[in-house]
């Protein structure tokens, strides 16, 4: 009997520690260290823009472990940093497989989106599916947020809202009346045009056009011929670097020349293509060295010890942000466990480099957005693409030069 | 609303010539040795490489590259003939053609991976322009003009030499009649060679073109391979000529159909326009109807 009663005793206990271990959410890394993954595209399309950037994630990694890692406070003390990183090849499918690999194989703690909206899209399923909190830099088209996604979090505010800061301008200045866009038939493109559009007759500028073409346009004759028709004061070109810096290029060879000409994504790849030709474009970056919000001394610093060149490269700062807000978020949710970073993360409220993060959930142009957040865009203008000068243009605290406008035509510059 | 029209004409025309000189390479390798050569774009793309190298490298102008790309891709051409081709050329019609693909699907992979690789997967251009002409109302980009200009030159030339050399008339025969050539005595292991040769020299000459145009990926290649191979369908299979209006023809519709109904329907103008054509001549503009 007291031997039956033991061994009962002992039953029960196994099956209850078992039922524990199998509903008692994991800690991936069992404390021993953070463990991060990402996807990042070093080829294919997006290469331009965020090839390299192995070198800032472990220029982060490298920084943060010098440092004895990070503290978490359930583990009573710093924890070293690991990041998996993996490329994705530009490619959407590749992205949900390694961020797939990441979770059930890898077993990381959390995750850190991949770069571009179209990516982020896919890839953020994965995330959502296995409860694994993902924090986003460079991805904000709405189609992303209004899924109604738990655990993705974004730095950046909503695509609907890009071109807003630019038109702001162009609206106090007085002197534009009419505005063309050509759109990239891509996520992240599609946004801002759909939010550009009705901003910009809000703002009492006339949208004389709005064509749309594909990723792998190479020819855009036509659609310089009808803008030649139309002849704008503005051009505005939602896109990826190959695609605007090919339009640009056609539009020179065709003798388009609106008052001013605004790319959304301007990189290495878009004034290396055009030279001197990129020369009074305008367009968007999301830092500037005179910025003096939280962290611009790390930044720099990683920055440094990549050896890349931030002016060819000015999408560094959106990675960044993500690592401001993992080291944030660890620090707040004192732990590595996943639905305490996730509650954590929604209520995310820090200052980035490049000014103020905080995810909400809200709804713009119809759209509602759950946890966008709420950096800006910066617009700025290639004075002198030879020697990297550059007009920072809002918000005015940062300018340091004045808005060119109009354009000087083709046919007069040297 | 007309000038405008004549404008995209005239561009058409322009950018078509461009089509035209990539897709003779793969016209020619194609009536001579019978080999579908699906690397064709990834060849366009290695030419437009190297004159990127040369421009960014040494600042040679993008038009003297052209100088170096097509003795550097004619050696080239000789060199994938005899030891991946030739090995298989011995197989059945039916055979070759699938080999052949394969065969070639396989370099076009190698190329693309090896060329992202070793120069990077972002998109690169030459930042090279020159100032249009303005004639009439009617703008001609210079350097339109100019490819234009060398294209025509260059098609005489190899029009000449397939009229009045041994290896062009040997070209020409096994065209025509593989067997006959063969009773002749022509030496088609060697005349294929040579046609490769040129076949790829013409397709990196055309990436040198395409450069400064455009911007160029390691991934460029199957989707232009595919664009070309439309335009040999509709000029007809192994038809110079055919290839030139062909490649005019699609120019032509792509800025019409871009102009009347926007940018998503230039790609696709070509296989609607191919489809049409083949509907109401299914051996192509300029081919021959078979027996």
């Amino acid at each position: 009997m007291r031997i039956r009663t033991l061994s009962s005793l002992i039953i029960g206990a196994m099956l209850l520690a078992t039922a524990v271990a199998l509903t008692t959410p994991q800690i991936a890394s069992a404390q021993s260290e953070i463990h991060l993954g990402a996807t990042l595209a070093e080829s294919g399309p997006f290469a331009s823009a965020v090839g390299p950037f192995r070198k800032f994630y472990n220029a982060w990694v490298d920084d943060v472990n010098k440092q004895g890692g990070i503290y978490v406070k359930s583990a009573g003390k710093k924890l070293p940093l690991r990041f998996t990183l993996y490329d994705d090849k530009s490619d959407q499918k590749t992205s949900v497989k390694f961020y797939e690999k990441l979770v059930t194989d890898d077993k990381v703690d959390f995750l850190i989106g991949p770069f571009s909206s179209p990516l982020t899209f896919a890839a953020s399923t994965v995330a959502e599916k296995h409860k694994v909190p993902m924090i986003l830099g460079c991805a904000n088209d709405p189609a992303i947020f209004t899924r109604g996604y738990d655990y993705i979090f974004a730095t950046l505010e909503t695509a609907l809202k890009w071109a807003e800061p630019y038109l702001d301008m162009v609206k106090e200045e007085g002197k534009a009346k009419t505005i063309a866009f050509l759109t990239m038939d891509i996520l992240n493109s599609r946004g801002i045009t759909a939010g550009a559009i009705p901003a910009a007759e809000e703002r009492g500028l006339k949208v004389v056009a709005n064509e749309i073409a594909p990723p792998n346009a190479t020819d855009f004759s036509p659609i310089i011929a009808k803008f030649k028709a139309l002849n704008p004061d503005i051009v505005w070109v939602s896109s990826f670097d190959a695609f605007s810096s090919t339009f640009i290029k056609q539009a020179k060879e065709l003798d388009l020349t609106p008052r001013e000409f605004h790319v959304t994504h301007p990189t290495a790849g878009f004034f290396k293509s055009l030279g001197n030709d990129a020369n009074y474009v305008t367009g968007d970056v999301i830092w500037h060295e005179t910025m003096t919000f939280n962290g611009q001394d790390y930044f720099k610093r990683l920055v440094k010890a990549t050896g890349l060149d931030y002016f060819a490269y000015p999408w560094m700062p959106c990675f960044m942000w993500t690592f401001q807000m993992a080291e944030w978020a660890i620090d707040k949710a004192g732990s590595l466990d996943r639905e305490t970073l996730k509650k954590v993360l929604e209520r995310a409220e820090f200052e980035s480099i490049s000014g103020p993060v905080k995810v909400r959930t809200y709804e713009y142009r119809g759209q509602k957005m759950k946890n966008i957040a709420s950096i800006p865009m910066f617009p700025m203008q290639f004075v002198n693409v030879d020697q990297r000068q550059v007009h920072m243009l809002m918000p005015k605290q940062y300018r340091n030069g004045p808005h060119i406008y109009p354009t000087p035509p083709w046919r007069e510059r040297k | 609303m007309a000038a405008y029209l004549t404008q995209l004409v005239v561009l058409g025309i322009l950018v078509g010539g461009l089509y035209a000189l990539a897709a003779f390479g793969l016209s020619v390798i194609f009536g001579v040795s019978r080999v579908l050569n699906v690397a064709h774009g990834d060849l366009l793309l290695l030419g437009a490489l190297l004159s990127y190298g040369l421009f960014f490298g040494i600042g040679m102008n993008p038009f003297v590259t052209m100088l170096v790309v097509i003795p550097v891709f004619l050696v080239f051409g000789f060199a994938i003939e005899r030891s991946l081709v030739r090995p298989i050329s011995n197989r059945s019609p039916h055979e070759l053609l699938i080999s052949s693909v394969l065969l070639t699907l396989g370099v076009s992979m190698v190329i693309s991976d090896i060329s992202a690789w070793a120069t990077g997967a972002a998109d690169k251009g030459i930042a090279y322009s020159l100032p249009s002409m303005q004639i009439g109302g009617l703008i001609f980009p210079s350097i339109r003009l100019i490819i234009m200009g060398v294209i025509i030159v260059f098609t005489l030339a190899l029009s000449f030499y397939l009229k009045n050399s041994y290896v062009g008339r040997a070209m020409r025969a096994i065209t025509q009649d593989r067997e006959g050539a063969m009773i002749v005595g022509v030496n088609i292991p060697r005349v294929s060679m040579i046609t490769f040769g040129i076949g790829t020299a013409t397709a990196a000459l055309a990436g040198s073109f395409y450069i400064m145009l455009f911007t160029t990926n390691p991934y460029l290649g199957i989707p232009l391979t595919v664009k070309y191979l439309a335009i040999i369908v509709l000029g007809g299979l192994g038809s110079l000529p055919g290839a030139l209006v062909g490649g005019i023809a699609l120019g032509v519709a792509e800025q019409l159909a871009g102009f009347y109904y926007g940018g998503r329907w230039q790609e696709p103008v070509a296989f609607i326009l191919l489809i049409l054509i083949l509907l109401i001549r299914p051996q192509g503009l300029f081919g021959r109807a078979a027996a």
